[in-house]
C-alpha cells in the first residue's frame, strides 16, 4: 500500500488511511535511532498514551478536535480533517477574522478544561468550511497551570500580524485570563523573546 | 591552559592565571606563526558571553596591543566564533547549529533583515555542561567535568530520568537534582548514563524538530560538550537518517580557543565593521542573537 503523507514532524508523521471505507488521519510516532531503546519506547508510548487522553477529554469538552477512531501502542487512528490551514490561509490571503475569533473560543474552551495545547501555531488549526478544527496534541498537558497557557498565547502572538493578534485576544475569555495574560508579559520580559536591539555596527 | 584539579576551576583565581600568562601566550603566537606585528590588521577579542574577570583580562591585553601599535580592535561573540569556526571548516553555507557549552545550550539559525543568529530554541535554565559538571561534584567524580561523566557512563543500563522539552526548549535542573536523588539507590555507572543519555536525547530532539521546521540541508555540532563522542553520535544518526550533511570541529576548536576569535575578527573586520576602542568593552551575558552579521 502507498502511504500518503500528511505532515512529519520531529517526534510523529500523520499519514493517510481508510478506516471502514472512510478517510483517516493515522499519527504513528516511529522509533528514534538517537535514543537508546528504552527511553525510546518509553516516551513514545507514554506521548501517544497522553495525546489519545488530552483529545478525548477535549471531545467530551465540546473543543472542536479530529475524532478517535482508534488506538495502537504507538499509533493513533483519528477522523481526517478536509480543510486547510490556518498557516497556508497566512501565506496566500489574510486570515480571515471570523477564523481568529473562532480559534480563540476553541483555545479558551480548551484552557477551561485545563489543557494546554503547547504548540499553538497557525499550522495547528484547520479551517473546514464555516468550522475551525484544533490538531496535534502531542506537546499538550493536562492540568496546565497559567504560564502553560501563556506559551499558547505566546505562540500565536508570534505567528500573526499585531492587528490580528488583538482580534484573537478580544474572543479569548477563558477564566483567569487577567492571570494568562499577566504570565504572557512576565514571560515576554525573559530570555530571547524579549524584543531585542540587534548591536549597530559603526 | 590552567590546571584543573578535583573540583573545576575557581573564577578569580582563572582570571589571575590568565593575566600572569597573556604576554606570554601573545608572544609564543607570534613565535609559532613567524608573524610580525606589522603583518596584524586588527586586534579581535572576546566581549562575551564568558566569565566576568577572564573576559576582562582578554580586553585590557587587546585595548592596550591596539593602542601601543595603532590597530583596530573587534569585539566578537564567543558563542559566533564556535559556530563560524566549524561552519568555516566543512564549507557549510546556512546550517542548523547544535550549540552546546558549560553556559549555553541553544539551537539556532541564521536569519535574514538585519542578518542574525536566531535562537529557536533553548535551555531553559542552565547549560548541559554545567549540569554534567554539577553532577560530576555530586557523585565525588574527578576532575568534575563531563569527560568523567561520559567515561563513568560507559556499560550503564537505563533507569528513569525525567525528560523535559518543551517544544524546541528544554531544561536540565530537574534531571540534575533527580540524578543526585538517584544515586543513593543506583550505581553512579548507572545514573552517570541515564543522565547522560536523557540530556543529550532532549537536545537531539529540539533540533530534529527545528530542522523539519526551518527545512535546512545540515547541521553542524559546536561548542565545549560537542567534544562527546556520544553526541557526537546522536546528532550524525539524525543526519543520517534525514540525508543530509553533519560537521562537528575537531576537540581543539571546540574547547575553547583563540583562532575561532582571530576568524570571526577577521570576518568582520572584512566586512567593514570599525569600532570605537572606549566602547570596546566586555559582557558576560552576551546574547548570540544581538550580533549583526555582516559578512
Amino acid at each position: 500500500m502507498v502511504e500518503l503523507l500528511l505532515s512529519e514532524g520531529a517526534e510523529a508523521v500523520v499519514i493517510k488511511e481508510k478506516f471502514f471505507g472512510i478517510d483517516a488521519a493515522l499519527k504513528k510516532r516511529d522509533p528514534k535511532r538517537y535514543r537508546i531503546k528504552q527511553l525510546d519506547t518509553q516516551l513514545r508510548l507514554r506521548r501517544t498514551r497522553s495525546e489519545a487522553r488530552i483529545m478525548l477529554k477535549l471531545l467530551r469538552g465540546g473543543v472542536r478536535v479530529p475524532r478517535l477512531l482508534s488506538m495502537g501502542r504507538y499509533t493513533i487512528l483519528m477522523e481526517l480533517i478536509d480543510g486547510t490551514r490556518l498557516s497556508d490561509m497566512q501565506r496566500g490571503s489574510r486570515i480571515p477574522i471570523s477564523a481568529l475569533r473562532k480559534s480563540a473560543v476553541e483555545l479558551a474552551r480548551m484552557h477551561d478544561l485545563g489543557i494546554a495545547h503547547g504548540d499553538f501555531t497557525p499550522a495547528n488549526i484547520f479551517i473546514s468550511g464555516q468550522d475551525i478544527f484544533i490538531i496535534d496534541f502531542g506537546l499538550s498537558s493536562s492540568n496546565a497551570i497559567a504560564e502553560e497557557k501563556a506559551i499558547d498565547l505566546l505562540l500565536m502572538k508570534r505567528s500573526v500580524k499585531p492587528e490580528e493578534f488583538s482580534k484573537f485576544l478580544s474572543s479569548y475569555n477563558p477564566s483567569g485570563k487577567a492571570a494568562i495574560i499577566s504570565k504572557l508579559a512576565e514571560i515576554e520580559r525573559k530570555g530571547r523573546y524579549q524584543s531585542r536591539t540587534i548591536d549597530s555596527v559603526a | 591552559m590552567y590546571p584543573i584539579t578535583d573540583k573545576g576551576i575557581v573564577p578569580t583565581k582563572v582570571a589571575d592565571f590568565h593575566s600572569s600568562h597573556v604576554a606570554a601566550s601573545i608572544r609564543r603566537a607570534f613565535r609559532d606563526s613567524r608573524l610580525s606585528m606589522d603583518e596584524i590588521d586588527a586586534i579581535g577579542y572576546t566581549k562575551g558571553p564568558g566569565i566576568g574577570p577572564c573576559l576582562s583580562v582578554g580586553n585590557i591585553a587587546a585595548r592596550a596591543l591596539a593602542l601601543k601599535y595603532g590597530k583596530p580592535v573587534i569585539p566578537v561573540n564567543h558563542s559566533v566564533a564556535h559556530i563560524e569556526i566549524t561552519k568555516h571548516i566543512y564549507g557549510f553555507s546556512d546550517p542548523l547549529a547544535v550549540y552546546v557549552s558549560g553556559g549555553n545550550s541553544q539551537i539556532l539559525g541564521m536569519e535574514a533583515k538585519p542578518r542574525h543568529y536566531r535562537v529557536y530554541g533553548e535551555t531553559l535554565d542552565i547549560g548541559v555542561g554545567n549540569m554534567l559538571d554539577g553532577f560530576a561534584r555530586l557523585a565525588g567524580l574527578s576532575p568534575a567535568w563531563g569527560s568523567t561523566v561520559a567515561r563513568e557512563a560507559e556499560g550503564g543500563r537505563y533507569i528513569d530520568m525525567p525528560y523535559t522539552t518543551k517544544g524546541m526548549d528544554f531544561a536540565f535542573t530537574g534531571l540534575l537534582t533527580h540524578a543526585g536523588k538517584m544515586l543513593s539507590a543506583h550505581s553512579v555507572r548507572d545514573v552517570a548514563f541515564s543522565l547522560q543519555e536523557t540530556a543529550f536525547s532532549m537536545i537531539c530532539e529540539a533540533a530534529e524538530r527545528a530542522l523539519l521546521l526551518t527545512g535546512r540541508d545540515s547541521i553542524i555540532l559546536s561548542g565545549g560538550v560537542a567534544q562527546s563522542a556520544r553526541l557526537k553520535e546522536m546528532v550524525s544518526s539524525i543526519c543520517e537518517d534525514r540525508g543530509i550533511s553533519f560537521g562537528v570541529a575537531p576537540n581543539e576548536y571546540n574547547a575553547d580557543n583563540g583562532a575561532m576569535i582571530a576568524l570571526v575578527a577577521e570576518k568582520m573586520l572584512r566586512s567593514g565593521s570599525r569600532f570605537d576602542i572606549s566602547s570596546c568593552s566586555v559582557d558576560q551575558k552576551y546574547r548570540i542573537d544581538r550580533v549583526r552579521i555582516t559578512w
